[in-house]
């Protein structure tokens, strides 16, 4: 049974920091209808002063984090990228730079992200344009943070440089919208990713009234769970909150489950029949005589309901 | 430094194995993957750049289809006179282009080219690491990817761990008694089914004899139960605990627990177990008539818990 009583039908959350996160987390996720997620590579709160984090960090994206969603029946994506705060260290940026396409042909990474914008500034500009080339070449969509202080001007630019560098908007997704900038992103073709955070960013209720206004056709919800005061259920509650405000099911099934399919499968690893089938377990290796404890990571193993008993 | 002899001889047989597998793919491929990776393989055989190997090696998965390759009988066989213990049966398309790629590494001398191995491991996602060592038989100066291999059983990613622990002759061949002890109670802990677990048996000691029998009262102190499989490895060398322990599993109320008591007397080589076995009847006759084995037990336990 869904604790958000309204949501009967599979949930992406397209932007969340996992490693951040709790395996309570994770339960309560897939317990809200959460089959698969996407975690952009970002900064970490510290900064990082050596090449090997970053790729140790990239590692985890596609190693034990990857595991550890599957231990509890999500299918777990990510993007790489160099973020921009830490795209300022150009010293340390040049080799995260090089690092990246070792990772970024991995199996499922469907994206380069987050890139974009923070101070706006020229090393953070220099090197989101390399990324933008990079993804280019590489047939991959990218993912845009667009940043917390003068993100109008910083989102605008962030589309222009995009343009520039040749890719079409449909490869990208701006993310972090809100109700100053949604009209421009949709009105040039860009997919408009909103992030419900509890006290920035976008509340659930303007949501709402954001997809009544715009439609659901390139609109996409996410939480952007992470380190800071942030809800990794922000995606099933706001879903429950429009299907409330009397938002059509299909428009809701959209911002909160196909468009992110439509958005990023674009890269060819980021499809349904992924988690579908994962039901079943497809890895005949991964089974052992046709069975599993784990069964091939589908079920947590909860050993005890409570951990002192 | 090695000489450049013995890397020539591990060419050779490299060069074969290559062979086989290339043949092979390609013939179960698309047109579309059979370029790619036949263009892919030429350049880097004409220009070899270490940054494009690594590329290649991560971009076959999205070229080369997922399917399982099979193999016949017949096939099978020319792969274990390849290579013996080698079974290259499961393996999907993908991961044998990633094999093909791997084996035609060009190997210069030693150093350079277990540098390479380590940042091929470094930068590896969860599927490329089970997939590097499902195959590490077939790879040359395998004594030497002892310290991978131990990193690799540490990993807590159960697909990785059972990578190297279960259907892989790697382990039984190359790891000492410590090692193997640490992997064998790792896939206790881990649920990892042992009778897929190469040379099992024939790998028994004292020390893992002891290790198991504590590892049993720790988990029965805490009212938990084992994995019954643990009593077919600790047998081999039994002790007055681990007689202790039969005992208490004869008068369990669960059938796998008598089962494996029995099961774990009638394999000792101790003679107060035999005798254990003797005076408990219930599956005597069974065990005496072969009815019931240990891989039937396998078997049988882990569809009990489907």
């Amino acid at each position: 049974m869904n604790p958000y009583s309204l949501i009967d039908f599979p949930l992406i959350d397209p932007h969340a920091h996992m490693v951040s996160r709790t395996t309570e987390d994770y339960k309560a996720m897939q317990e809200a209808g959460v089959v698969a997620l996407i975690e952009p590579a970002f900064w970490l709160g510290q900064p990082r002063t050596e090449v090997g984090s970053f790729k140790d960090y990239f590692s985890t994206l596609v190693g034990f984090e990857r595991f550890r969603a599957s231990q509890f029946g999500i299918k777990h994506y990510c993007t790489i990228g160099l973020n921009s705060k830490e795209a300022n260290n150009e010293i340390l940026a040049e080799k995260v730079i090089e690092l990246l396409p070792l990772y970024a042909c991995k199996e499922g990474v469907v994206g380069i992200g987050e890139i974009g914008f923070d101070d706006q500034t020229p090393a953070e500009e220099k090197y989101f344009r390399i990324q933008v080339d990079l993804a280019i070449e590489l047939e991959m969509p990218v993912q845009v943070h667009t940043p917390h202080r003068d993100k109008k001007k910083g989102t605008y630019r962030s589309m222009d440089l995009c343009i520039e560098q040749g890719i079409a908007p449909h490869w990208v997704i701006i993310d972090h919208n809100n109700e100053e900038t949604a009209k421009e992103v949709l009105d040039r073709g860009f997919w408009a990713a909103f992030t419900i955070y509890p006290h920035t960013k976008m509340g659930n209720e303007r949501m709402v009234e954001i997809v009544k206004q715009y439609g659901p056709e390139k609109i996409i919800v996410n939480s952007a769970t992470d380190w800071g005061i942030s809800d990794p259920l922000a995606v099933p509650k706001t879903a429950q909150l429009m299907l409330e405000r009397g938002i059509p099911k299909d428009w809701v099934k959209k911002v909160c489950y196909q468009n992110a399919i439509k958005a990023f499968g674009q890269s060819g690893q980021f499809n349904e029949s992924d988690w579908n089938s994962e039901v079943q377990k497809i890895d005949q290796r991964e089974k052992f005589s046709g069975n599993s404890i784990l069964r091939g990571g589908q079920v947590p193993q909860v050993e005890d309901k409570k951990i002192i008993r | 430094m090695l000489s450049m002899s013995s890397i020539e001889l591990e060419k050779n047989r490299l060069i074969k194995i290559d062979a086989f597998l290339f043949e092979k793919l390609l013939s179960t491929c698309t047109p579309k993957a059979k370029d790619w990776l036949v263009k892919k393989t030429e350049t880097l055989n004409q220009d070899f750049h270490k940054n494009s190997f690594f590329l290649a090696y991560s971009a076959s998965f999205r070229f080369l289809g997922k399917d399982e390759v099979i193999f016949s009988n017949e096939e099978l066989e020319t792969a274990n006179n390849l290579c013996s213990f080698w079974n290259p049966q499961g393996m999907k398309q993908f991961e044998i282009a990633r094999l093909i790629l791997f084996l035609r590494y060009p190997i210069t001398d030693k150093i350079d080219y277990f540098e390479t191995i380590n940042k091929l491991f470094g930068i590896a996602d969860m599927g490329e690491l089970a997939g590097l060592y499902r195959s590490l038989i077939l790879y040359p100066f395998p004594e030497d990817f002892q310290f991978i291999v131990a990193d690799g059983l540490r990993s807590n990613i159960k697909v990785v761990f059972e990578s190297i622990a279960l259907n892989n002759y790697y382990p039984s061949l190359y790891l000492n008694e410590g090692q193997w002890n640490q992997m064998i109670l790792k896939s206790i802990f881990n649920g990892s089914p042992l009778n897929k677990i190469i040379q099992l048996d024939q790998r028994a000691n004292p020390t893992l004899s002891r290790q198991l029998s504590d590892y049993a009262n720790e988990r029965w102190a805490a009212g938990r139960t084992v994995n019954p499989e643990l009593w077919r490895v600790a047998a081999a060398y039994t002790d007055n605990q681990l007689l202790e322990q039969y005992k208490r599993l004869f008068s369990s109320v669960n059938e796998f627990e008598r089962k494996a008591a029995a099961l774990a007397c009638a394999t000792s080589k101790s003679e107060d177990a035999i005798a254990l076995f003797n005076i408990n009847l219930e599956y005597k006759k069974e065990i005496e008539t072969q009815k019931l084995n240990w891989l039937d037990f396998s078997n049988e336990w882990y569809q009990s818990l489907l």
